[in-house]
């Protein structure tokens, strides 16, 4: 063992590397290194220096100062130098080196593939530090490797292998690909060395390494097609699979599952269907007034409509605008009905209109239907104009001018403006009173908004249930536009108990009743049995979760 | 054989209760007879109101005035005569694909008019007087009024009713306000105040939603309740002939 300083130097040494030296003194023979074959940077390729080529007079130096000193003394190699300097550069006669002691020990793999020139340079080109710089734990382990490197020295090692030879394999040459070897520093100035063509025009024809005459940008050629490769990410790579699943499934059918639930899914509409008929249908068949009348003061709106009413003079023109589909005639009859009948009683002198094709024939119905114990109904003292068509524009112009929006009647020929009826009628305004009698809320929006803002007593509408929601609010508009309002079955059986009558909506209150309460009693069932399903299944779904969880924890 | 004029409505009352039935059997499912129910509905429909179009409108007001121009009786205003037959000519050739483009200045005339009077009548028929009658109930005078009276109560219903409107509609509002604020890479959000003024209207627009609903199944069962008291007078009128 070496005398060591206070310092001891060989503590400064990884313990790998202690643990070698033992066994080395143990073993107490390093074998002489072999000589490294002569290799080709890649695959086949021959260097630059066997194509004859010049190294630069640097490297050359390097060499020969290496070898020198080799020669005389083993040096070493500051740790991390010899990485850098990658010159693809070989020499004939270059040695192969094992691994230095400054060098971390590569893996097995890593040292097959290494290149052992390159260990060769950086042991050639690495410049040593002069003695008297070397630390202490360095010069004071000098002597102890002396008789280790004997062989070393003989053969011209420049350091002491780590590893003894019998440990390492030796390396086989290995394949650097095309794209590592163009990564090499020195690649492009060996690739461009190695394409220099003389030159072939201008002064300096026939020389070769001068700067071409003709820039680069002036040759004209078929520009080199470069291959385009896609590279793309791991992460881009599963959305790309996930897209693709998704691509080869989309053509593929899938089991409907709501197919297994349709028998209940029917019976359910059944019993429903039944219930609601029965409800229905067996207060028709037995009749009375067993379900209570709406109270006095339960539609104010509606009471408007009776209050204007019972205050109409007698002969006074009341423009009545039938507005109601099809399908809701039923519904719109009975307070339709009453309502008509308290201004037939009043004896208003009733003008029809329609902005819908099917009005007029309605109209006729009803005043046949309901109404036909009416003198003025039986009598036919009653002004039907027709069908009004332009939409909004002709509800703009009618309100506005009635007698230029329809000049005539048309399926008569005759002219309205001359019947009794319509003898002081110039304007809308000169209605006693104007009611709309509507099924579908945007029609009774655009009446009120068309002319309700024009009359000075505003408008009175007849309306389904549907549309009375949307109505509502527009009883209370400043200035008013609407002044009351009569809905559905309750508001005609409510119109009917102020005025002391029976009518349709007297008929149908019972059938009504029942029949609501049937609908608020399946809701509910419906409603809370669809909840417990729900919260079963969020149990389950829930429970499941859990498992799952256990299970990878 | 004849059918006589008593037998005419009788006839159609019964086609009518048919039909009906017909309408019904969709409690069973989809089926033919409620196919040829609705076929026919919309047949019908379709034909009257084209037959009402004509009747009342083509004839009147462009046939019959061309028939007399043409007959040596010119109508008073051949001008009008003369657009409405220019503008019915330049629709008609929306009939034909290659041609349509012909129509469209009328088409563009009826539609622009019909937005016009639609934007008009919007506002001064419902924005503005829908909006004083939101105002109209902020009472100030009259929570005031209350209370120098010593109404207290009264007091605590205009401001909870003032108060109550104005919630239900700044969050009503609110709900439709999609408006949020960029987070770099963070989804963008609306502010807190905005969200919890659109919950508040969550609430009113869903109980806007089942009054909407409930009147449209109240209007249902209405008309549920007349078409069975139609078969229910019309059946025995039709077999028991009383």
């Amino acid at each position: 063992m070496p005398s060591h300083s206070s310092q001891d130097p060989e503590e400064n040494l990884p313990d790998w590397l202690k643990d070698l030296r033992k066994r080395q003194q143990q073993e107490g023979d390093i074998e002489p290194r072999e000589t490294a074959p002569e290799q080709t940077p890649s695959g086949g390729e021959p260097s630059p220096e066997q194509k004859g080529e010049e190294e630069p007079e640097w490297l050359l130096e390097i060499r020969r100062r290496h070898q020198e000193e080799a020669s005389t003394q083993p040096h070493r190699t500051p740790p991390g130098e010899g990485s850098e300097e990658d010159v693809p550069h070989e020499e004939e006669g270059r040695e192969k080196t094992g691994p230095r002691l400054t060098d971390t020990p590569p893996a097995p793999e890593e040292a097959q593939e290494a290149e052992p020139p390159k260990e060769e340079e950086r042991g050639e080109k690495e410049p040593t530090l002069p003695t008297g710089e070397l630390p202490d734990w360095l010069q004071g382990a000098e002597p102890e490797e002396k008789g280790d490197q004997e062989s070393l020295q003989n053969e011209g090692a420049t350091s002491v292998p780590a590893f003894s030879q019998n440990d390492i394999e030796p390396l086989s040459p290995g394949e650097v690909p095309s794209w590592l070897e163009a990564l090499r520093p020195g690649a492009e100035t060996r690739k461009s060395r190695a394409s220099e063509e003389e030159e072939s025009t201008g002064p300096l024809a026939g020389l070769s390494g001068v700067l071409p005459a003709e820039p680069e940008i002036a040759r004209f050629g078929y520009t080199p097609s470069r291959p385009s490769r896609l590279e793309i990410s791991e992460n881009q790579q599963r959305h790309a699979s996930v897209l693709e699943r998704l691509i080869a499934t989309e053509g593929q059918s899938v089991v409907d599952q709501s197919q297994v639930r349709i028998l209940p899914i029917r019976i359910l509409r059944y019993v429903i269907g039944v219930l609601l008929v029965l409800a229905t249908t067996l207060p028709l068949l037995v009749g009375g007034q067993a379900a209570p009348r709406p109270e006095m003061e339960a539609y104010p709106e509606s009471a408007r409509v009776y209050n204007a009413i019972e205050m109409l003079p007698a002969d006074s023109p009341v423009l009545v605008v039938f507005e109601v589909e099809t399908s809701l005639y039923g519904e719109v009859a009975a307070p339709a009905s009453a309502v008509l009948s308290h201004l037939l009683q009043k004896q208003g002198r009733l003008v029809f209109l329609a902005t819908d094709p099917t009005g007029p024939a309605l109209v006729e119905r009803l005043l046949t239907a309901e109404l036909a114990a009416q003198p003025s109904v039986a009598t036919g003292d009653y002004v039907n104009l027709g069908y009004l068509s332009g939409g909004i524009a002709a509800l703009r112009q009618f309100s506005a001018d009635p007698r230029a929006a329809l000049p005539e009647i048309a399926r008569t020929g005759e002219d309205p403006w001359t019947r009794q009826a319509l003898e002081n009628v110039d304007s809308l305004d000169d209605f006693a009173l104007v009611v709309i009698m509507t099924s579908e809320a945007e029609t009774g929006k655009a009446w009120i908004e068309q002319s309700g803002t024009t009359l000075s007593n505003g408008l009175l509408m007849v309306s389904s249930a549907q549309a009375a929601p949307v109505l509502l609010p527009y009883l209370q508009s400043h200035p008013a536009t609407l002044n009351g309002l009569v809905a559905g079955f309750s508001g005609a059986s409510y119109y009917e108990r102020l005025r002391a009558d029976v009518g349709l909506g007297t008929m149908y209150w019972n059938a009504y009743s029942y029949a609501l309460g049937a609908a608020l009693i399946l809701i509910l069932i419906g409603g809370l049995y669809g909840r417990t399903i729900q919260s079963g299944s969020d149990n389950q779904t829930s429970t499941g979760e859990e498992h799952s969880n256990a299970d990878q924890q | 054989m004849p059918i006589s004029n008593e037998a005419l409505p009788l006839i159609g009352t019964a086609v009518a209760a048919a039909l009906t039935l017909f309408a019904f059997s969709y409690l069973l499912g989809d089926n033919v007879l409620f196919r040829l129910a609705i076929y026919l509905f919309i047949g019908v429909s379709a034909g009257y109101a084209g037959a009402v179009a004509v009747e009342s409108i083509v004839a009147p007001q462009l046939i019959l005035p061309l028939q007399a121009q043409i007959m040596g009786n010119p109508p008073t205003n051949p001008l009008d005569l003369g657009v409405k037959l220019a503008l019915s000519l330049l629709l008609l050739n929306k009939l034909n694909p290659k041609a349509a483009r012909f129509g469209n200045p009328v088409m563009a005339l009826v539609v622009g008019a019909g937005a016009a009077l639609a934007v008009v009548g919007v506002v001064q028929g419902t924005i503005l007087p829908q909006v004083a009658a939101a105002v109209s109930y902020f009472d100030v005078d009259g929570l005031d009024l209350a209370l120098q009276g010593g109404y207290y109560g009264e007091a605590m219903g205009i401001l909870a009713q003032g108060i109550i409107l104005l919630l239900a509609t700044g969050g009503s509002l609110a709900y439709f306000h999609f408006g949020a604020r960029d987070r770099g890479m963070q989804a963008p959000q609306r502010s807190l105040l905005v969200d919890a003024l659109a919950w508040i209207g969550r609430v009113f627009i869903a109980i806007t939603l089942a009054a909407l609903f409930a009147g449209a199944l109240r209007a249902a069962l209405a008309a549920l309740i007349e078409r069975l008291a139609f078969l229910i007078n019309t059946i025995p009128l039709l077999f028991g002939g009383s």
